[in-house]
């Protein structure tokens, strides 16, 4: 259950715009326009209607908090981003139009044709299948219908006293001149006409064509005729490529199907077609990966095993190719067999244990395919692909699986800091993992769920990147599949639009299209989910340039070890709860404004590094910027040292907490408002053990280290609990952060959750791995706890997990534990 | 889905009252029916006048390209028509050909106890000669597909329906779709130029639904064909094959009668050029599997009996299947056999057999499996139960004709 924003009004990224000229006018409005003319963030879901159920209005109110007067975009070169303009019907309206002209700054003009305005579809939604929800039933708003067709079929009615919502969209060119450009948005309600001022920032870094994030999206031509009327490749191709404005790629490039039964004729036509069509990719970087088609053959105890003869086809037809052309077309593929091995976990014995040999046949394929290219004469880059040719499981069990390559579960399955470690460890080995999500998750977990708000989608690629989730599978996005048994097995034409309860258990599942012919458009109409899922990948893909690529480049200027880390980590801190999504539209938007800060100070040569929060209540931080690079700390024009390589100067930062504040080039950073306090216990008395018969406990010491009084913690072995007291009620629902400093005496890594105990109840807040030596142990959105079961918090419990806490004890100094609240809440 | 009635029918529905009001005799009202039920109604199944009636067609997959027509040259009703191009999967020899399902009522079921003939206009613009196989699906069955040659241009396309007939194997009340079935395209170039025009699609029925047949069972009988009901219980299918089904009709020359009298079913098999898939069925209707229980006659120890002639130079196979819809399609049970040439050959199938499942460690409905054997609970009860049927592989060459007769139930040789 979210409880209270956290850090709005704390860290503001972008100072242009305040000072910018009023942004809204209107030549009719007021009280006696027939509607109210309102702007809400992309990603906020607002329902046709809030009246009728006590459940909507609350959400209602929730929602009447989000909207604003004023249009404002800040996006890169390169980028989408989207706002809606709200409008709330005080009569009937026969007929509204929205549109938007060119936009100006200077001498250069945003043209009207990158904006993009839609009409949001409504469909009823009758049951919130979560019951972790905190959305209500409703008309919500999914399908996106460009507003000059919405108007011909004549959807553009609002009836009086309801919503409304029209999405507009830009595209930034790539040559775009970055500035504050000013521009109108016409609305017209029956006769009445109404211009409001708007205002696009474009940010001066262009967001790379590349997507990095891989997916795999999941699109059955066995549904395309059903949502199409028109399920041919020139079709399917025209999907895929509207999967790929959205930053996804679509699953297999070819429409056909590889039947088993399918004669040798026909299966060497789909393999041809197959390899032509990833061909025409290699060098696409809106496609960043595409799936290559397996087939499954009988087995005496497995029952299914891969056919390694169909496999070794399809590969030895791409080496061919990419011999004669030169193009090392395997790059980009993977393959996912989830006609072999789909969710093992849930099909029984059998089932898992066919993983591990169709894997071992895999990999026995890859070795024979890579021998067969070398021969062929390829290339190293291209054996090198085949050899790293990597396969998809939708699994979560890292430790049932040993030959499993990516591992993909469901985000729910991330459900500590210590799995994610573990998930992470996998690196060293060579395998990885992705996600996937379709009817489960649900919410509060990220999901693509219609009854869902759209920062869920938005949220899940932030937590994607910061735990290095490569890639994103989803299924399926053309279904029109019926489960309710007496509607038949199909839905159709407007059915899709008109009956979302048909999966019986979501809302959505994977379903991203609706049919577009019905209203005369030539490819599907797009659900808003989509638009989600683009500005996280955009945002994902934007971090990752950060990481990857801009400041290793500014590490090598300036011959330091630059990193974002410490302030990504405040980023994700506030966005998410490990894989919880409790924000709100104003949370991602201040996130996403400091990020592009640091995407524009990068570009220019300016790094954020080091960011951390020290157990003594203030923040430090690296600030590296180019010679001659006016850089104000507090207000004030700082002096910089030069750096290792002399080519720049690094600035060294080091503020309280709530009043960091850094300026260069007119676009600040600022945290403030915040608050910080030590909860820390300094008494030998508030440490308890809870231990098996025959063993001693433990013991609890007040010491000092480096003029600092610390709690020391021994346990003996087997010794399941210790807690540990605290001033009751000084850990609480008003603190959005908890920090832990503690340093691990023992020599190997201890698994340890960390509870907290109250008045009424103990809940879990995190597992985590105690490294040796230092730990800062960052727990984020405590304010999302379940306080009302736990009422007044009176200390953490802490649980040792594993080997060495059973034979040795554990051996820990808690430095400090600090709680982060914001100001105002006091 | 609208419907429309034309005028033709609301005036003869003024004369009718007419003709009742002064009409009071019995035999009277005997030929009142048998004129009622001669009377044309037309409804149209579907207007194709917007792409709402457009999505409402059900197409299988690889199908090919749907639209909405507004050219008036290819509109013989209302204001639209449905132009497709039918592509097909291209695959030289996998896929099943395109089809079209087009519901007969927005609800489940529509009552067609009345129907007389389905009837539709559809412009050939491939710039060749093709063809269109005309079904209907009733209660998940479907009626055996009629071949029409389609001209270049406009056909008018009828199909007649003898609705007493039907309703001794098809529960009429529960009709579902009309289904138009077509060849593929076997390139995609091909594709493209495979255009068609559907429009005014209408069902003619008669006002009243005529008298069924009865249904009779003389002592162990299961189908002879020598009851008049008896040459509609008989349907044709195909599995996962991409060529014509059967062709199946009463025949009435004795000569071709096992023993010389009644009547018997001529099944003509169509061969298939070049490398085909699947295979092609036959099989007798729910309501004749139904009147029997047939746990009970396996616990009697009884056989399912018929007899074959086979018209041909070379011995043929068949085989008599069990496929039971509740399992996986995997599980069957299969009893083949052999009729050689020119013969009369009797067949005996053992009922207590039927339980005994087995799966095949082939490819069965796009998928391998291993080999396994099963006794599994599953006869004939209502839930579970698919109708037996008559499977023959494919062949190349000349069509073949075998002549089914008195399928009967009798005791076990054994006994």
């Amino acid at each position: 259950m979210r409880k209270r924003r956290i850090i709005s009004a704390v860290l503001i990224g972008v100072m242009l715009l305040s000072g910018c000229a009023g942004t809204k006018s209107s030549q009719t409005s007021g009280d006696k326009a027939k509607a109210t003319i309102k702007f809400a963030y992309g990603e906020d879901k607002i329902l046709q209607s809030y009246e009728g159920t006590s459940a909507r209005e609350a959400l209602g109110e929730r929602f009447v908090e989000y909207l604003v007067d004023d249009f404002e975009i800040s996006a890169f070169r390169n980028e989408y981003e989207s706002r809606q303009v709200i409008l709330t019907a005080k009569e009937d309206i026969a007929a509204y139009e929205v549109s938007v002209g060119d936009f100006v700054s200077g001498e250069n003009t945003l043209p009207a044709t990158t904006f993009e305005v839609c009409h949001e579809y409504y469909h009823e939604i009758s049951t919130i299948y979560s019951s972790a929800s905190s959305m209500a039933t409703g008309m919500y708003p999914d399908a996106v219908i460009p507003m000059d067709t919405a108007k011909e079929y004549g959807l553009n009615k609002i009836k009086a006293n309801e919503n409304q919502a029209v999405l507009v969209t830009v595209h930034i060119p790539k040559e775009q001149e970055a500035g504050i450009y000013e521009g109108n948005i016409t609305i017209k309600l029956d006769n009445e006409t109404h211009v409001v001022k708007a205002i696009v920032e474009v940010l001066d870094y262009t967001l790379p064509d590349e997507v990095f994030v891989e997916s795999s999206t999941q699109m059955s031509t066995e549904w395309l005729m059903d949502l199409q009327l028109d399920d041919s490749q020139e079709m399917y191709d025209k999907v895929a490529e509207q999967l790929n404005s959205f930053g996804l790629s679509v699953q297999f490039l070819s429409s056909g199907y590889a039947r088993t039964f399918a004669t040798d004729e026909d299966y060497e036509a789909e393999i041809a077609k197959s390899v032509e069509k990833a061909l025409e990719i290699a060098d696409n970087p809106a496609v960043n990966s595409f799936g290559i088609k397996v087939r499954s053959t009988s087995h005496p105890k497995y029952q299914h095993q891969l056919d390694e003869t169909s496999l070794k086809k399809f590969l030895t037809a791409y080496v061919d190719k990419s011999v004669e052309t030169g193009v090392d077309i395997l790059k980009k593929g993977f393959v996912y067999m989830g006609t072999i091995i789909d969710e093992p976990d849930a099909w029984g014995e059998i089932a898992m244990e066919r993983v591990d040999y169709v894997c071992t046949q895999y990999n026995s394929v890859l070795a024979e395919v890579a021998a067969y290219a070398k021969s062929k004469g390829a290339t190293q880059e291209m054996i090198d692909s085949i050899n790293n040719l990597t396969h998809v499981v939708t699994t979560y069990d890292i430790n049932k699986y040993q030959y499993v390559d990516r591992f993909c579960p469901e985000p729910q399955y991330f459900d500590s800091l210590a799995t994610v470690e573990d998930f992470q460890a996998l690196w060293d080995e060579g395998r990885g993992f992705w996600w996937y999500t379709c009817c489960n998750p649900k919410t509060p977990y990220p999901t693509t769920h219609v009854d869902d708000n759209g920062v869920s989608a938005r949220v899940m690629y932030w937590m994607m990147r910061e735990y290095g989730v490569e890639g994103f599978l989803i299924w399926e996005t053309l279904s029109c599949s019926d489960h309710i048994p007496e509607q038949g097995s199909v839905s159709q034409g407007m059915d899709m639009y008109e009956d979302m309860m048909r999966h019986h258990t979501d809302v959505g599942d994977g379903q991203l299209f609706y049919p577009g012919r019905l209203f005369e458009l030539e490819t599907p109409v797009p659900a808003i989910r989509l638009y989600y899922l683009r500005d996280g990948i955009e945002d994902y893909d934007a971090i990752t340039d950060l990481q990857d690529n801009l400041l290793p480049a500014l590490s090598a200027t300036y011959g330091a070890d630059i990193s974002a880390q410490g302030i990504l980590d405040e980023l994700y801190g506030s966005l998410y709860a490990l894989n919880k999504v409790y924000c709100t539209s104003v949370d991602v938007n201040n996130v996403k404004n400091i990020l592009n800060t640091l995407m524009v100070w990068a570009d220019d040569g300016i790094a954020v590094s080091d960011y951390k929060i020290n157990s003594d209540g203030t923040i430090t931080a690296k600030i590296y910027a180019p010679e001659n690079t006016e850089v104000k700390i507090d207000g004030n024009v700082a002096q910089g040292t030069k750096t290792a390589a002399g080519n720049g100067n690094v600035y060294e930062v080091s503020a309280k907490v709530g009043e960091f504040d850094v300026e260069i080039g007119g676009r600040s950073l600022r945290m403030d408002g915040q608050k910080m306090e030590s909860i820390a216990t300094l008494e030998t008395d508030a440490v308890e053990f809870e231990y098996e018969t025959g063993t001693t406990g433990g013991t609890a010491q007040v010491v000092t280290e480096n003029g600092k009084s610390v709690m020391n913690i021994k346990t003996t072995a087997n010794v399941s609990y210790t807690y540990y007291e605290f001033e009751k009620g000084a850990f609480s629902q008003d603190d959005e952060t908890l920090i832990l400093y503690i340093h691990s005496n023992n020599s190997s890594k201890v698994k340890m959750s960390i509870e907290v105990y109250g008045s009424r109840n103990l809940r879990s807040i995190e597992t985590v791995y105690l490294q040796p030596g230092d730990n800062v142990i960052r727990l984020d959105r405590t304010c999302d706890l379940e306080w009302k079961k736990i009422g007044a918090a009176e200390g953490i419990r802490f649980t040792y997990v594993g080997e060495d806490s059973n034979t040795v004890g554990v051996d820990m100094t808690i430095e400090d534990i600090v709680t982060i609240k914001a100001e105002e809440s006091r | 889905m609208k419907k429309r009635i034309c005028a033709i029918v609301l005036l003869g529905v003024v004369l009718l009252s007419s003709v009742v009001a002064k009409d009071t005799i019995s035999n009277a009202k005997e030929k009142e029916k048998t004129e009622q039920e001669s009377i044309k109604s037309f409804e149209q199944i579907t207007e194709l006048d917007n792409w709402r009636d457009i999505y409402a067609c059900k197409f299988t997959t690889y199908f090919g390209r749907a639209n909405l027509n507004k050219k008036s040259d290819y509109i013989t009703q209302g204001k639209g028509s449905m132009k497709f191009q039918v592509y097909g999967d291209f695959l030289p020899n996998g896929g099943i050909n395109p089809e079209i399902e087009i519901a007969l009522s927005d609800e489940k079921y529509t009552d067609i106890s009345r129907i007389r003939s389905i009837s539709f206009d559809i412009f050939n613009e491939t710039g060749k000669k093709s063809r269109v196989g005309v079904s209907l699906a009733i209660d998940n069955m479907n009626t055996v597909y009629e071949y029409f040659d389609l001209a270049e241009g406009k056909n008018q396309i009828t199909v007649e329906y003898n609705a007493k007939g039907m309703s001794g194997g098809y529960d009429l009340t529960k009709g579902e779709s009309l289904c138009l079935k077509f060849d593929k395209a076997m390139s995609h170039k091909d594709g493209k130029k495979n255009v068609y025009y559907l429009d005014n699609v209408a069902m003619n029925m008669s006002l009243i639904a005529p008298k069924p047949y009865e249904i009779t069972f003389d002592e162990g009988e299961l189908c002879s064909y020598d009851k008049n009901y008896q040459e509609f219980v008989t349907t044709v299918g195909g599995i996962s094959t991409t060529t014509d089904y059967p062709i199946v009709e009463v025949n009435k020359d004795r000569a071709y009668c096992m023993d010389m009298k009644g009547r018997s079913l001529k099944v003509t098999l169509p061969s298939a050029s070049g490398a085909v898939t699947g295979n092609t069925k036959i099989e007798l209707l729910n309501s004749i599997w139904e009147h029997y229980d047939w746990t009970q006659l396996g616990k009697e120890n009884k056989e399912l009996v018929f007899d074959v002639y086979n018209d041909n130079s070379i011995s043929i196979q068949g085989t008599f299947t069990i496929w039971p819809e509740h399992l996986s399609d995997a599980y069957r049970w299969s009893q083949s056999f052999t009729m050689a040439p020119r013969e009369w050959t009797t067949v005996r199938v053992p009922i207590s057999e039927w339980n005994k499942l087995s799966r095949d460690g082939g490819e069965v409905a796009g998928a391998k499996h291993e080999p396994l054997k099963e006794e599994k609970e599953w006869l004939m009860s209502s839930e579970q139960y698919r109708t037996p049927f008559i499977v023959f592989r494919k062949f190349v060459g000349e069509d073949r004709v075998l002549y089914f007769d008195n399928f009967r139930i009798e005791n076990s040789v054994a006994q």
